[in-house]
C-alpha cells in the first residue's frame, strides 16, 4: 500500500495549464522588458528568417 | 520419470519452439548485452515465468521444456552461454515451501523450503525473490535481472 | 811517549787559516742577512702584485657585468625599437587588408547601441548596399550588416540574398548573430529559427562555454515560448547521438546513482534502540532503512523541482546580450595571425623591450577555449543547482532530459537495496544468541532463553556446592573430635573445624537461594529485553516496508515528464498500467 502524503504535482490538467498560461506570461512580460525599443521598432512586418535548407553540421574535429 | 505414453493423441503442437541450431554463437558483447538485457521484458513471458508451480509440486518434462524454450525465444540475440542459469521466483504451494526455481542446464523445477539452500549458484536470488515488488529473478553467473510484474528490469552485479 | 815539539810556523799556518775562514763565515753571515733582506723585500712585493691582481679581478668582474648589463639592455632596447617598427608596419598591413572589417564591426556595434530610432537610422544609410559585401571579402559580419540594414530598411531582396551570402561565409556565426539580434528585437519566431539553427550545428561531444547561457535563456523563455520547446527536443536528439556511443548510457547510469546515493541522511538514533544494542544484525540494518528511506527522500527533490514556479529574470537577457557584443568584437579567424603579432608587440613595448615578460602575459591574456562535457552539465544542473548556478528552469530541463538515466539509476539503487536487507535478525542478550525474522516467534524465542538460563543456573548451583574443602573439615573435625576425648586442646581444633564446616554449610544454602533468586530475575531481565527487541523487530519491518513501497513514486512522477513539456506534468498522464 502507498501510503501518499503529497499528491503528485498537480491534481488535474487544468490546474497545470493554469500554471502554464501563467508562466507564458511572466516570459512574455520579461520579453517586453528586455527588448530593444528603437531596434524593435525599426523593423518591418515582415521577418527574416533563416533558409530551409538542411544544416549539417561543423565538422567534428577527433 | 517415466513418459506418459498415452493421451499424447493428435494436438496440434502451437507453443514456441526454438531451433537450437540457429542460435548465434556469438551473442552480445560487453555494453550491448547489458543494454539488451535491461529491454522490458513481453508480459507473456513474465507471466509464464510466475508461475513455475502451474504444474504443481513436481511439473512434467513437457512443461519444462517449454519454460526453457520461452526464455530461448525471449532472447534470440543472446548466444547460448549468456541466458540465464535459471530462474528463481516465490512459491504459492505454501507451507513449507518458499521459493522454486526453474534450472535452465538440468531442466527441472525444484520447490525449497525455509532454510533449505538453493544449488548452482541460486541462492543469491532468494532474498529478491520473496520481495513482493518482482515477479521473478533472472539469475546469471555474475549478475541477477530483478523483473517487476511490469517487466521492468533492474540488474544487480556481483 | 815521546816529546814532540810542536812548531810555530805550524799553528800560525793553522790559526791564518782559521782566521781566514772566520772571515769567510762572516761574509757569509752578512751575505745571508742581505739574502734574508731581498727575501723579504720581494715577499712583499709579490703580496702587493696579489693585492694588484685582486683588485684587477674585481674590476674586471665588474667590467664584465657592466658589460653584460650593456648587452641586455642593449637588447632590450633592441627589441623595444624592433617592437616599434614591427607593431607600425603590421598595423599598416591591418589597415590595409582588414581595415574595413573595423568598419565593419564599428557600424554594427553602432546599430546595435542605438538608443534612439533616428540614429539606427543613421547608421544604416549607406549600408545597403552591395559593395560593402566587396570590402571585406571573407568577413561574415559584413553581409550580416547588409542584409541587416536591408531588412531594417525594407529592402526584403537584398536582406534575404546577403543572408545567403553570410551563412555561406560563416553559417554559425551567422545563425548565433541573427538569432541574437532578432531576439534584441523582439522578433521571436524568428530567433527561435535562427537559434535552432545555430544548435542544429554544435557537437554534443565539444560545446563550447556559450551553450551554458544559450541553454539557460532558452529554458527560461528568453528566446520566445517557442524556442523553449523546440530547443528542448533539439538538446534531446543530442543525447539520443551521445547515447549511441559505446559505454555512455552505462557512465550515466552510474554518474547518477551516486548522486542520488549522495542524497541519503542518517537514521534518527532514538530509534530502534533495543535492536541498535542487542543485535549484531543491527549495521546491515540500519543501513538498508536508510536505503529504503533515500526513496521518499529523492520524491520530494524531484516534486519540488518540477513544482517549482518559473521566474524569467531580466539577468539572463542581459547575459545572452553580452554574448552578442563579443561576437560582434570577435576578430575574424583571417585577421587573428596579424592580430596576435600585434597584441605581443604591443606588450613588449609594455614591458620596455623584455621579450620573456611579454610572451608570458600574452599567454595568460588567451582565453582557453574550454569544451564542456554536455551530460556531466545536466546532472550538475539537476543535483547540485547551487553550485552548477542553473534557474530553475533549467533544472527542470535537466531532469527532463535525464530521465530515463535516473529511472533506470533508480532501479537498480532499489534493487540492490532490497538485496541487502537481512532476512534473519540476530539478537545477543548477553551469553544468548537467537534469531528471529519478522519478530514473530516469541514463544520459541522465550523458550529457547529460559532452556539457556536452566543450563546456567545448574552450572552455577553445581560450582556453589560445598567443596572438597568443606567435607574435609568435616572429616577434620570428626577426627579431632575422637582424638579431642583424650586431648582437650584437639578438643577445639575439632571445634574449630566443626564450625567451619557448618558455616560453609549455610553460606552454600544462603547462595544458592540467591543464585535461584538472581537467575529469576535475569530471566524475567531479559526476557523483558527479548521482548523490546522483538517489538522494534516489528517495528523495523514495518518501517522497512512503508519507506520500500515510496520507490514507486519516483516511477510514477518522472515517466510522464519529457522536454517540450516540463514546466509542469499532469497526475492524470502518470498512469501506470499494472
Amino acid at each position: 500500500m502507498v501510503n501518499r502524503v503529497r499528491p503528485i504535482i498537480h491534481a488535474s490538467p487544468e490546474a497545470a495549464a493554469r500554471m502554464q498560461e501563467e508562466l507564458d506570461r511572466k516570459i512574455e512580460e520579461v520579453q517586453k522588458q528586455t527588448t530593444d525599443e528603437s531596434l524593435a521598432r525599426s523593423f518591418p512586418d515582415w521577418d527574416l528568417n533563416p533558409p530551409a535548407v538542411l544544416v549539417r553540421r561543423r565538422s567534428a574535429k577527433p | 520419470m517415466r513418459r506418459p505414453i498415452i493421451g499424447l493423441g493428435a494436438q496440434t503442437n502451437t507453443r514456441l519452439h526454438v531451433e537450437p541450431a540457429k542460435r548465434t554463437s556469438v551473442g552480445l558483447e560487453g555494453a550491448a548485452l547489458e543494454m539488451r538485457l535491461r529491454q522490458k521484458r513481453s508480459s507473456a513471458f513474465v507471466e509464464a515465468m510466475t508461475r513455475l508451480d502451474a504444474g504443481g509440486v513436481v511439473a512434467s518434462k513437457q512443461q519444462v521444456q517449454e519454460l526453457i524454450d520461452r526464455i530461448s525465444a525471449e532472447f534470440p540475440e543472446l548466444a547460448e552461454l549468456q541466458l540465464p542459469l535459471g530462474i528463481v521466483s516465490k512459491c504459492y504451494l505454501g507451507n513449507p515451501y518458499e521459493v522454486h526455481s526453474l534450472d535452465r542446464n538440468l531442466a527441472i523445477i525444484e520447490h525449497y523450503k525455509r532454510g533449505q539452500s538453493l544449488p548452482n549458484g541460486m541462492e543469491k536470488a532468494r532474498r529478491l525473490a520473496l520481495h513482493p515488488g518482482y515477479a521473478y529473478i533472472e539469475v546469471y553467473t555474475n549478475m541477477m535481472c530483478a523483473v517487476t510484474h511490469t517487466g521492468e528490469v533492474s540488474i544487480i552485479k556481483e | 811517549m815521546a816529546d814532540q815539539v810542536v812548531s810555530r810556523a805550524d799553528l800560525s799556518g793553522i790559526n791564518s787559516s782559521l782566521r781566514s775562514l772566520d772571515h769567510s763565515l762572516n761574509t757569509i753571515s752578512n751575505n745571508l742577512n742581505v739574502v734574508a733582506q731581498q727575501v723579504a723585500a720581494v715577499s712583499m712585493q709579490v703580496s702587493s702584485v696579489e693585492q694588484q691582481v685582486e683588485m684587477t679581478k674585481n674590476d674586471l668582474d665588474r667590467l664584465a657585468a657592466e658589460f653584460r648589463e650593456f648587452v641586455r639592455q642593449d637588447a632590450l632596447h633592441k627589441n623595444l625599437q624592433l617592437a616599434e617598427t614591427r607593431l607600425v608596419k603590421i598595423r599598416q598591413e591591418l589597415e590595409n587588408k582588414f581595415g574595413h572589417y573595423e568598419e565593419v564591426r564599428r557600424r554594427a556595434i553602432g546599430i546595435l547601441q542605438a538608443v534612439d530610432t533616428s540614429l539606427v537610422r543613421k547608421e544604416t544609410i549607406g549600408l545597403a548596399s552591395e559593395e560593402q559585401l566587396l570590402a571585406a571579402p571573407r568577413y561574415w559580419l559584413a553581409p550580416c550588416l547588409v542584409a541587416l540594414s536591408a531588412w531594417l530598411n525594407d529592402n526584403r531582396e537584398l536582406a534575404e540574398r546577403a543572408v545567403m551570402e553570410a551563412l555561406r561565409r560563416d553559417d554559425e556565426k551567422t545563425s548565433l548573430f541573427f538569432a541574437l539580434v532578432t531576439r534584441r528585437g523582439g522578433r521571436f519566431r524568428a530567433s527561435s529559427a535562427w537559434l535552432e539553427r545555430y544548435l542544429g550545428q554544435q557537437d554534443p561531444n565539444e560545446l563550447k562555454r556559450e551553450i551554458v547561457v544559450l541553454v539557460d535563456a532558452f529554458a527560461n523563455g528568453i528566446f520566445g515560448l517557442e524556442a523553449r520547446k523546440r530547443c528542448g527536443m533539439l538538446i534531446r536528439s543530442w543525447l539520443e547521438e551521445l547515447s549511441q556511443k559505446p559505454g555512455f548510457v552505462e557512465a550515466q547510469r552510474e554518474q547518477w546513482k551516486n548522486a542520488l546515493r549522495a542524497k541519503a541522511a542518517a537514521l534518527d538514533p532514538t530509534k530502534f534502540p533495543h535492536l541498535r544494542e542487542y543485535s549484531p544484525t543491527w549495521p546491515q540494518l540500519q543501513q538498508a532503512l536508510e536505503g529504503a528511506h533515500l526513496h521518499d527522500i529523492i520524491y520530494q527533490y524531484f516534486n519540488f523541482i518540477l513544482t517549482q514556479d518559473v521566474v524569467p529574470t531580466k539577468d539572463l537577457a542581459a547575459a545572452v546580450d553580452q554574448l552578442l557584443d563579443v561576437l560582434v568584437r570577435e576578430f575574424d579567424a583571417e585577421e587573428l595571425p596579424l592580430r596576435r603579432e600585434e597584441r605581443i608587440n604591443e606588450l613588449i613595448i609594455q614591458q620596455n623591450g623584455d621579450r620573456q615578460a611579454a610572451e608570458q602575459l600574452f599567454a595568460n591574456e588567451r582565453v582557453v577555449e574550454e569544451r564542456l562535457d554536455f551530460t556531466q552539465l545536466l546532472t550538475n544542473f539537476a543535483m547540485y543547482p547551487a553550485e552548477s548556478k542553473a534557474s530553475v528552469a533549467t533544472q527542470k530541463l535537466a531532469v527532463a532530459l535525464s530521465k530515463d538515466w535516473i529511472l533506470e539509476a533508480h532501479r537498480d539503487l532499489t534493487a540492490e537495496n532490497r538485496n541487502a536487507v537481512p532476512l534473519d535478525i540476530e539478537i545477543t542478550v548477553d551469553e544468548w544468541k537467537g534469531v528471529s525474522r519478522d519478530g514473530g516467534n516469541e514463544a520459541e524465542l522465550v523458550e529457547q532463553l529460559d532452556r539457556h538460563l536452566q543450563e546456567k543456573k545448574k552450572e552455577a548451583l553445581k560450582r556453589n556446592r560445598p567443596g572438597f574443602m568443606n567435607w574435609l573439615s568435616l572429616a577434620a573435625g570428626l577426627g579431632f573430635l575422637w582424638f579431642g576425648l583424650e586431648t582437650r586442646f584437639l578438643l577445639v581444633v575439632s571445634a574449630i573445624c566443626l564450625i567451619v564446616f557448618v558455616y560453609g554449610q549455610i553460606k552454600s544454602a544462603t547462595n544458592k537461594k540467591k543464585i535461584v533468586r538472581e537467575f529469576a530475575e535475569l530471566f524475567e531481565n531479559h526476557k523483558q529485553i527479548l521482548l523490546a527487541v522483538l517489538s522494534d523487530i516489528v517495528d523495523y519491518r514495518r518501517e522497512y516496508e512503508a519507506a520500500d513501497a515510496n520507490s514507486v513514486l519516483i516511477g510514477e512522477l518522472l515517466e510522464p515528464v519529457t522536454p517540450d513539456q516540463y514546466v509542469y506534468s499532469t497526475h492524470d498522464s502518470a498512469r501506470t498500467v499494472i
